[in-house]
């Protein structure tokens, strides 16, 4: 009885290890997309994710507030511009994250 | 591993919005373009022998790279956002400059040889030379540019365009010159511009400008 309460909390440990700043759908989509490229602008990550500009920006807030996006906030010409890019740490975050849904989802497997 | 594939797809789509405002297709139709209507310009304002091709197809070529820079500053980015691709992109625009420079001196050694006797003494039909040259110089170095810049809709138009010069030699004894080249490479070019317009009217829509 032990032993399978031990098996059964191996496989479920890795889902109370999730990092939920990440698992949240959109800011999961927004760090997907920095992670694929080198830096973007607000308005490519907009149109790529196809959030709002509220919604994106209130995500990109709470990423910024751990560390996960550097946000770069410029002039282009009159125009403000604001590039986005993922921190070391917040692509290691992400690696992370990737490791452990793919070692949750195994666990899961039905085989 | 399927995280990777995602991953990929993803990157991908993210760097073909890039050709979704038909700009790549509108400058490569015109250089097309320019090739035939060059002849035609040549011919309307009677330039003299000499200039009746690279005058008109000079402008048209010079119009075609400030549709391409200009539209990307003002019409592109300020829809669909500012982007910096990884490394991979990177090395591969890279490899890309490398080869069009390569391309590009090796072309101005091919330039002299009409100057000499080598190609008079080839013993092929001028058919088969044009085919040849179309291969060679137009549709090699297109697909070449389309592998680097991951652009599939070049590879259709290396094609078209490599066909071009053999068509133009084909037709010349039934249509005559300056008409061969305006329905050959004038057409080409026509159509692909099409395409890009297609693509650039699709593109204002789909990305209004951001307040």
């Amino acid at each position: 009885m032990a032993k399978k309460k031990a098996e059964s909390d191996d496989i479920i440990q890795p889902l109370t290890d999730i990092d939920k700043v990440i698992h949240e759908p959109a800011r999961l989509m927004i760090m997907s997309y920095l992670y694929v490229v080198e830096s973007a602008d607000f308005v490519f990550l907009r149109n790529q994710t196809g959030l709002t500009d509220g919604n994106l920006s209130s995500h990109l807030n709470k990423l910024e507030t751990v560390g996960y996006v550097e946000v770069e906030k410029k002039f282009k010409g009159k125009k403000p511009q604001t590039i986005l890019k993922l921190s070391k740490q917040g692509r290691e975050a992400f690696e992370v994250y990737r490791k452990k849904m793919e070692q949750v989802l195994t666990g899961l497997s039905d085989k | 591993m399927t995280e990777d594939i995602d991953l990929k797809s993803l990157e991908k789509k993210a760097y073909k919005s890039i050709f979704d405002d038909g700009l790549w297709d509108l400058f490569i139709g015109l250089i097309i373009l320019s090739i035939g209507s060059g002849t035609a310009v040549g011919a309307l304002f009677n330039l003299s022998e000499v200039w009746i091709m690279i005058i008109p197809a000079l402008v048209l070529n010079i119009i075609a790279f400030l549709i391409f820079y200009f539209g990307k500053k003002f019409i592109t980015i300020p829809r669909i956002g500012y982007v910096k691709f990884g490394p991979k992109r990177k090395s591969k625009q890279l490899k890309l400059k490398i080869f069009l420079s390569i391309f590009f001196i090796v072309n101005l050694i091919l330039a002299i040889l009409p100057f000499t006797s080598l190609i008079r003494n080839i013993p092929l039909e001028s058919f088969y030379i044009t085919l040849i040259l179309g291969i060679c110089f137009i549709t090699f170095p297109l697909c070449i540019t389309a592998y680097f810049l991951d652009f599939t809709r070049l590879y259709y138009y290396a094609f078209l365009a490599g066909m071009g010069l053999f068509l133009t030699d084909l037709i010349n004894p039934i249509v005559g010159s300056p008409l061969d080249s305006i329905l050959t490479f004038g057409s080409i070019g026509a159509g692909i511009v099409v395409i890009g317009l297609y693509y650039f009217i699709w593109f204002l829509r789909k990305y209004p400008i951001s307040k």
